[in-house]
């Protein structure tokens, strides 16, 4: 049944979600035959303030299509679990866990394949033209700092990192599936409600993750604190932080939906 | 063959922040009968068919659908039509044909399909496209292609016009499995009063009378609308 559900969740919204991605490659072509053609050197205002309103428009682009996303994704869950779709869904002779899994790969793939186009697309313009990477903006340098770094990391380093990273993203999922769940004890502003209790939640997070600091502060000398730097950045607290938050996230969606549920 | 009734409620109590919806019920339902489950608006019908399909929780008390208390194996026997339009509208009525046969085992696809044709709804349109009437007939349809114990259908009719009403009244009686029960909840009891065989008043989460409308009609010599009218006179 598992399967079944993922089936549906991917008709469901790669229906909007295949052409905003099909949309980075688009913009990714214009800005790079911006960047090839050096519209910024050409001696016509016209040309050069075309290429810059083509750059603009990428970078807002790539910005807005990610949000959008996310956005859609979230609306997609609370209109399919809460919302009219619901009695259908919750009528289905299939486990609640089933639903929340489904729902929870199928978008954590979503932003996965979003955000690894929008990686490709900037690494196919910087790799093309090297004046382009001198217009890029003092984070972007540390980022590419980082990625020379990686040299001196071990691959398995690497690997792990990746794996926090999506545990990291699962998490942040399904925190959002757990607010919009709570959200739902709420019976007139369930979507105030529920951005409400993320705000909340955030918090919470926040003061654990300054208690883990504390407890390393107090643990490390001084010395080797500022060795190793920012403490949260490590894969093994990333990893570690992110499979709690996503067990607890996870059974505070499914709490709601099997002992709470009272759909409009 | 199972035996026992469909449905069974021992004291079921539901409350909203104190407020009762329903009050200690205490039902049963047999097998193989259309039964209308009648009463006004916030009566508390709405309530007992979500706690029959496992939609909410009961605060308090028992029910059972064959047998079970509801969870997966239930929804295996109850084909539910809320009165809710719950199909994505982006979908084409065939990829939702697609959906039923996919989840549910006793769904008969054929059947589903002779309806459509019968009723001149193209499977290739997007629901998106259809009027509310039609999404509605689309769903009862769908519901009633399933062999499935009990049907509860909440207001199957409210939103169709009159010559439709007396075709999904035909797809009802003609299409439901004989051993199974129906349990029709609506308001426009003139019109699916002549296939009922049984009659469920309910009335403030109480349920106040339980027997069998041929029975009803003699005993109170009017027609059960008009007895209906009577008995929850504002």
């Amino acid at each position: 049944m598992l399967g079944k559900l993922m089936k549906y969740e991917w008709k469901a919204t790669w229906k909007l979600l295949i052409p905003l991605n099909l949309f980075i490659v688009v913009m990714s072509i214009l800005a790079y035959v911006t960047v090839q053609l050096d519209f910024f050197s050409s001696d016509s205002d016209l040309v050069q303030m075309t290429g810059m309103l083509l750059i603009m428009t990428y970078v807002l682009s790539m910005f807005v299509i990610s949000v959008v996303t996310v956005i859609y994704l979230i609306y997609r869950f609370y209109t399919s679990v809460y919302g009219e779709e619901g009695y259908l869904l919750h009528t289905l002779p299939v486990d609640k866990p089933h639903f929340i899994v489904s729902k929870a790969v199928v978008s954590v793939l979503w932003i996965i394949l979003n955000l690894f186009l929008i990686y490709l697309s900037v690494l196919f313009l910087i790799s093309t033209q090297e004046r382009f990477v001198e217009t890029l903006t003092e984070g972007f340098e540390f980022y590419m700092d980082a990625v020379n770094n990686y040299n001196k990391v071990s691959a398995f380093e690497v690997v792990m990192t990746l794996i926090a990273s999506f545990f990291a993203l699962l998490a942040r999922v399904l925190k959002i599936t757990a607010c919009v769940s709570l959200g739902q004890l709420s019976s007139n502003h369930k979507v105030l409600s529920a951005i409400g209790f993320y705000y909340a939640i955030y918090v919470v997070q926040r003061m654990f993750t300054l208690l883990y600091y504390m407890i390393q502060t107090l643990i490390l000398k001084a010395s080797d604190y500022a060795y190793y730097g920012y403490a949260g950045s490590s894969w093994e607290f990333t990893l570690l932080s992110s499979l709690i938050y996503s067990v607890i996230f996870y059974f505070l969606t499914w709490y709601m939906m099997d002992r709470k549920l009272n759909l409009d | 063959m199972e035996m026992g009734p469909i449905v069974q409620c021992v004291g079921l109590t539901k409350s909203y922040g104190g407020k009762l919806a329903l009050n200690q019920v205490y039902l049963n339902l047999e097998r193989g009968k259309i039964i209308g489950l009648l009463g006004p608006n916030g009566s508390g019908k709405t309530t007992l068919i979500k706690i029959m399909n496992g939609l909410l929780r009961q605060s308090a008390g028992e029910i059972f659908i064959g047998g079970e208390r509801p969870g997966i194996e239930t929804k295996y026997k109850i084909s539910y039509l809320p009165e809710r339009t719950y199909l994505h509208a982006g979908m084409k009525v065939m990829e939702m044909v697609q959906y039923f046969q996919d989840f549910y085992p006793d769904f008969r696809m054929e059947r589903a399909f002779d309806m459509l044709h019968r009723l001149q709804i193209p499977p290739n349109e997007r629901l998106k496209n259809l009027s509310k009437g039609t999404k509605e007939k689309v769903q009862l349809i769908l519901v009633m292609s399933r062999d499935a114990d009990l049907y509860v259908l909440d207001e199957p009719i409210a939103g169709v016009d009159p010559a439709a009403r007396d075709y999904i009244l035909h797809t009802i009686v003609n299409n439901y499995n004989r051993n199974a029960s129906v349990l029709l909840s609506t308001h426009l009891i003139s019109d699916v009063e002549s296939i009922l065989d049984e009659v469920v008043f309910i009335k403030y989460g109480n349920i106040i009378l339980q027997a069998p409308a041929q029975q009803i009609r003699q005993r109170e010599g009017k027609s059960i609308d008009r007895f209906f009218r009577e008995v929850f006179a504002c």
